[in-house]
C-alpha cells in the first residue's frame, strides 16, 4: 500500500475515534454556581458575620515594619455594613474612635479593604518623609481573609503578610482596652531566663514602654537566645500582645517539642517560678536574681540621721515601717508623721518598690497663709518649678512619678519640712523664700535624698531592705549664697531592723 | 484507488466536524460572572454621579483600590471628608474654570477621565515625595488629601502648590499627549535639562532659565511646569520669577519669556484658549474657595 493511502487510512480511523470522544461523559459540575456567584455568596456572609458581634472584634495588630513584628496593639472594630469604627489602646485608655468605610472586594481572594482614611487604623501604614518611614510604619490598607467564622476571624495584610487575628467582643471596646492597658502597666520590663520543656534558654523581656506612645519600630517581645548546633548563638524575637489577663504570641512559640501561645504571670506561686504559661505546659519563667516580693520589703526600720540648722547639729533617730498595703500591691512607709503615711508602689515583675510623688491627701496652710497641699515628691526633678504666687501651688504641676528620670547613685531630694520628725504636727517654720533670679529653687528647706542601691540595675531606684536606703540633706548651693547660711550636707540611714 | 481515499478523507474531515456537542450552550443571564464590591453608595458617590459622572463621565475615584496605586510606594486611603472638599475644589476651580473659558465640549472631551485619591504623598527613599501623576492621558492621581484641610487654611498659594498646580500640570501632560507641543521650547534650554539631578542640584533654576526646580528633569516636565504656574499665579508673581531670572532681558529670563511665548501660541493655536483669560479664570475662582464663597462640604443633591 502507497504510503498516501497509508496515511488516508490513518486519518479516518483517527477521524472516528474523534467522534467518538465528545459528549460521552455527562460532566457534572462539581460546585452549583460560578466562581463569581460564590465569591458574591461568600462576601455577603462574611459581612453579616463581621456585622454580628454586639460589642464588635477585638483585634491583634502587629506591625511588620522590618519584615517580621516586633510589637503587637490591640484594636476594636465595629462593623455596621458599610462603615467600621476602630479604637485601639494607642490612645493611652481606648476612648478614642474613628469611622470610616470599609468594602470586601475579591483581588486575590476575599479581601476587606478599609478604603477611606481611618486616623487609628490606618497609622501604621502611614508613611512620611523621615528616613524609613517612607514605608511607613508596617500597616496594612487591604487584607486578605484566610480563615472565617462566627468566633474568629484570620486576615493577612495584603502587601506586608502580617497575620492579624479577630475575636468577637464578649464587653464594651473601651473596657476591654484599658482591661489590656492595665494587665500591661503591671506586667512590663522584667528580665528573666526560661526552663522550656526541660531545657533552659535565655529570655529577655523587652517593652519599649511607651504607653500611649509609639515610635516606628515599637518593641513588645521576647528575645530568646541559646546555644546552636554550631555552637553559636541562637536569637529568636518573638512578638506578643497584652491582653486582659495574659500575653499572647504573635504566632506559636515553639522550642523543645513544645508549643506555647499564651502566658501570664501567677504570683501565688512560690519558689523560682513567677509566671506559668496559661495552658500548663511544661515552662518555667525564673525570676531576676535580685527579685524581692512585697514581704521582703516589709519591716521595721530605723531612720538615722543627723539634723543641721545654721551650724548647730542635732543627731536624730526614728523608727519607722514598711507595710504591705491593703489590696496587697503596694507598701506604706510609717512614721514619719503621725498624720501622714507615704505610699510605695510595687512592680511584681521586677520586684522593685518604688517611692514617687505623691498628694499627702491634707490641704493646711503655708506660711503665707495660703492653702497648701502637702505632696511628697523630689526637689531636683528638672521640671520641678516653685512660682512665688502660689507657693505650694506649684507641687500640682509635678503630677507623676519621676522613678523614670532617676540614675543609680544619682542624687535626688524631696521636700522635708513638712515631714519634721521632732514634731507631731505640721511644721511650717522653715518658710520658704525663692530665688529672685530664677524662682525655680527653693530656700531654706530640707531635702532628703535617696539613692538606688538596687544590686544589678543601673537605671532603676529602688529600695533594698537588706542594705537599707540613704536619706541626705543638703542646701541648694546658690540659695545659701543668697542667704548667706551655711550648711553642710549630712547622709542619713534607713536601716532595717 | 486514490479517488476513494479522497473521498474517505473529506468523509473523516466531516465525521470530525460533527462531533461537536449537541447541548445548547448558552450563556445564563441570571448567573453573573462579575464579583461585586460589598459596599453601599455613600452620599459623596451620589454628589459625585450628578457633578462628575453624568456631565463629564469623570470617576473621581477616593475609595482606595490597591491597583490604582502604585505598588512603588507605600500610602494611605483618602480621608472621606478631605475627598469631598477636594472634589469640589477640582469641579469649581479647574473644570468649570476650563468650562467657562473653552467650552464645556472641550472639558469634557480632553478633561481627564479619572482621578484617584491616596491620602498620603507618595515619597521617595530620597526624602522628596511626589504630588500627583498622570497616565495616559486619562488618570490623574492626586496624593496627600489628608493634608487638604491644612493647605486649605494656608491659602490659595499653598492650595496651589500641593494640589491644583498638579492638576494643571498633569492635565498639560495629556493635552500634550493629545497634541505634543512645538519642538522649539525644548530648543530653548536644551543642555539644561538633568533628569533625577533636579532634586540635589543647589543651582538656582530662574537663572538657568527655569520656572521651577522640577522643570529642569525635562522638556516634557518644563512645559508642564511653565503652563501651570502661569494659571496658578498672579502676574505679579510672575514678573517676580522673571526678576529672579536676572530681568526680562537677562539670557534667564529671556528664555523663560521665549518659553512661555510657546506655551501661550500652543493652547491658543491647537485648542483656542487665551492662557490670559484662563489664568484670570482660574485665580478668581481660587479667590473664591479660600475665601470661603464655595460650600465645599456638600454633598446634597439638586
Amino acid at each position: 500500500m502507497k504510503i498516501y493511502t497509508k496515511i488516508a487510512f490513518l486519518t479516518a480511523a483517527l477521524a472516528v475515534l474523534f467522534s467518538m470522544q465528545s459528549c460521552l461523559k455527562d460532566q457534572e459540575d462539581v460546585f452549583d454556581k460560578t466562581p463569581a456567584e460564590r465569591m458574591n455568596e461568600y462576601l455577603n456572609d462574611v459581612n453579616k458575620i463581621l456585622q454580628a458581634p454586639e460589642n464588635g472584634w477585638v483585634m491583634y495588630l502587629f506591625p511588620i515594619y522590618s519584615g517580621s513584628p516586633t510589637a503587637g496593639f490591640i484594636y476594636t472594630a465595629k462593623f455596621d455594613g458599610t462603615s467600621v469604627t476602630f479604637r485601639s489602646e494607642r490612645d493611652g485608655n481606648g476612648e478614642d474612635t474613628a469611622t470610616s468605610y470599609y468594602r470586601l472586594n475579591n483581588d486575590n481572594g476575599p479581601c476587606l479593604s478599609f478604603d477611606t482614611f481611618n486616623s487609628i487604623y490606618h497609622y501604621w501604614a502611614t508613611p512620611a518623609a523621615s528616613g524609613d518611614l517612607y514605608k511607613g510604619r508596617g500597616g496594612d490598607v487591604d487584607l486578605v481573609f484566610m480563615e472565617v467564622s462566627k468566633d474568629k476571624i484570620v486576615c493577612e495584610g495584603k502587601r506586608l503578610r502580617g497575620r492579624i487575628e479577630m475575636y468577637p467582643l464578649e464587653q464594651d471596646p473601651e473596657s476591654y482596652i484599658k482591661e489590656c492597658i492595665a494587665y500591661r502597666s503591671s506586667n512590663r520590663d522584667i528580665f528573666f531566663g526560661v526552663r522550656w520543656n526541660g531545657s533552659a534558654l535565655n529570655a529577655e523581656f523587652v517593652d519599649d514602654g511607651n504607653l500611649g506612645k509609639v515610635t516606628s519600630n515599637p518593641a513588645r517581645y521576647i528575645e530568646f537566645s541559646y546555644a546552636g548546633e554550631d555552637g553559636g548563638t541562637v536569637t529568636d524575637t518573638k512578638a506578643f500582645v497584652y491582653l486582659p489577663d495574659r500575653i499572647r504570641f504573635y504566632k506559636n512559640v515553639n522550642y523543645n517539642d513544645l508549643s506555647v501561645r499564651d502566658f501570664k504571670v501567677d504570683f501565688t506561686e512560690v519558689g523560682e517560678t513567677s509566671i506559668v504559661p496559661v495552658n500548663g505546659e511544661d515552662i518555667r519563667f525564673t525570676k531576676p536574681l535580685t527579685y524581692l516580693s512585697l514581704e521582703d520589703f516589709a519591716g521595721d526600720y530605723t531612720l538615722t540621721y543627723e539634723k543641721s540648722w545654721e551650724g548647730d547639729t542635732d543627731f536624730k533617730t526614728i523608727d519607722l515601717t514598711l507595710e504591705v498595703n491593703e489590696t496587697e500591691d503596694g507598701l506604706i512607709l510609717k512614721g514619719l508623721n503621725e498624720k501622714w503615711q507615704v505610699n510605695l508602689t510595687y512592680d511584681q515583675w521586677s520586684g522593685v518598690a518604688y517611692l514617687r510623688i505623691q498628694d499627702l491627701g491634707l490641704s493646711t496652710k503655708n506660711a503665707k497663709e495660703q492653702t497648701a497641699y502637702p505632696r511628697f515628691c523630689f526637689a531636683d526633678a528638672s521640671y520641678f518649678n516653685f512660682l512665688e504666687a502660689e507657693p505650694y501651688g506649684e507641687v500640682a504641676n509635678i503630677r507623676g512619678a519621676v522613678s523614670g528620670t532617676i540614675y543609680e547613685n544619682c542624687v535626688y531630694s524631696f521636700i522635708w519640712d513638712y515631714f519634721n520628725v521632732d514634731e507631731t504636727v505640721i511644721n511650717l517654720r522653715n518658710t520658704y523664700t525663692w530665688s529672685s533670679s530664677s524662682k525655680t529653687r527653693a530656700a531654706n528647706s530640707w531635702y532628703i535624698h535617696t539613692y538606688s542601691s538596687r544590686t544589678g540595675t543601673t537605671d532603676r531606684f529602688s529600695l533594698v531592705p537588706e542594705s537599707g536606703f540613704g536619706f541626705g540633706a543638703v542646701w541648694n548651693e546658690d540659695v545659701v549664697t543668697e542667704t548667706g547660711v551655711t550648711i553642710l550636707p549630712y547622709v542619713y540611714n534607713l536601716t532595717k531592723k | 484507488m486514490k479517488k476513494f481515499v479522497n473521498i474517505l478523507l473529506v468523509l473523516a474531515a466531516v465525521v470530525s466536524l460533527n462531533t461537536s456537542c449537541q447541548k445548547e450552550d448558552t450563556p445564563n443571564e441570571n448567573i453573573t460572572i462579575i464579583v461585586a464590591d460589598q459596599h453601599e453608595k455613600t452620599p459623596f458617590d451620589y454628589w459625585l454621579d450628578q457633578n462628575f459622572v453624568y456631565p463629564y463621565n469623570i470617576n473621581f475615584q477616593y475609595r482606595y483600590e490597591v491597583t490604582e496605586s502604585s505598588l512603588s510606594y507605600y500610602t494611605v486611603p483618602a480621608d472621606y471628608e478631605q475627598s469631598i472638599k477636594l472634589a469640589h475644589i477640582v469641579k469649581y476651580t479647574c473644570i468649570d474654570a476650563y468650562d467657562e473659558v473653552a467650552g464645556i465640549e472641550f472639558t469634557r472631551k480632553f478633561f481627564p477621565k479619572h482621578f484617584f485619591l491616596i491620602g498620603e504623598w507618595e515619597y521617595k527613599n530620597n526624602g522628596t515625595f511626589i504630588l500627583g501623576t498622570a497616565e495616559g492621558g486619562k488618570k490623574i492621581l492626586l496624593a496627600g488629601v489628608n493634608y487638604l484641610n491644612e493647605h486649605l487654611a494656608g491659602g490659595a498659594s499653598s492650595l496651589n502648590h500641593y494640589y491644583l498646580k498638579t492638576i494643571h500640570h498633569e492635565f498639560t501632560h495629556i493635552l500634550n499627549q493629545t497634541k505634543d507641543f512645538p519642538v522649539t521650547f525644548s530648543q530653548i534650554t536644551p543642555t539644561l535639562y538633568i533628569v533625577d539631578d533636579w532634586s540635589s542640584t543647589s543651582e538656582n533654576c530662574y537663572e538657568n532659565g527655569f520656572i521651577s526646580r522640577y522643570a529642569r528633569h525635562s522638556d516634557r516636565e518644563d512645559f508642564a511646569e511653565m503652563l501651570s504656574i502661569y494659571v496658578t499665579n498672579t502676574q505679579e508673581t510672575w514678573d517676580g520669577y522673571i526678576e529672579s531670572a536676572g530681568g526680562i532681558n537677562s539670557v534667564a529670563g529671556t528664555a523663560i519669556d521665549n518659553k512661555l511665548k510657546v506655551v501661550r501660541e500652543y493652547m491658543m493655536d491647537t485648542f483656542d484658549i487665551d492662557l490670559d483669560k484662563l489664568r484670570s479664570t482660574i485665580l478668581r475662582r481660587e479667590k473664591e474657595v479660600v475665601d470661603g464663597q464655595v460650600d465645599l462640604t456638600s454633598v446634597e443633591i439638586y
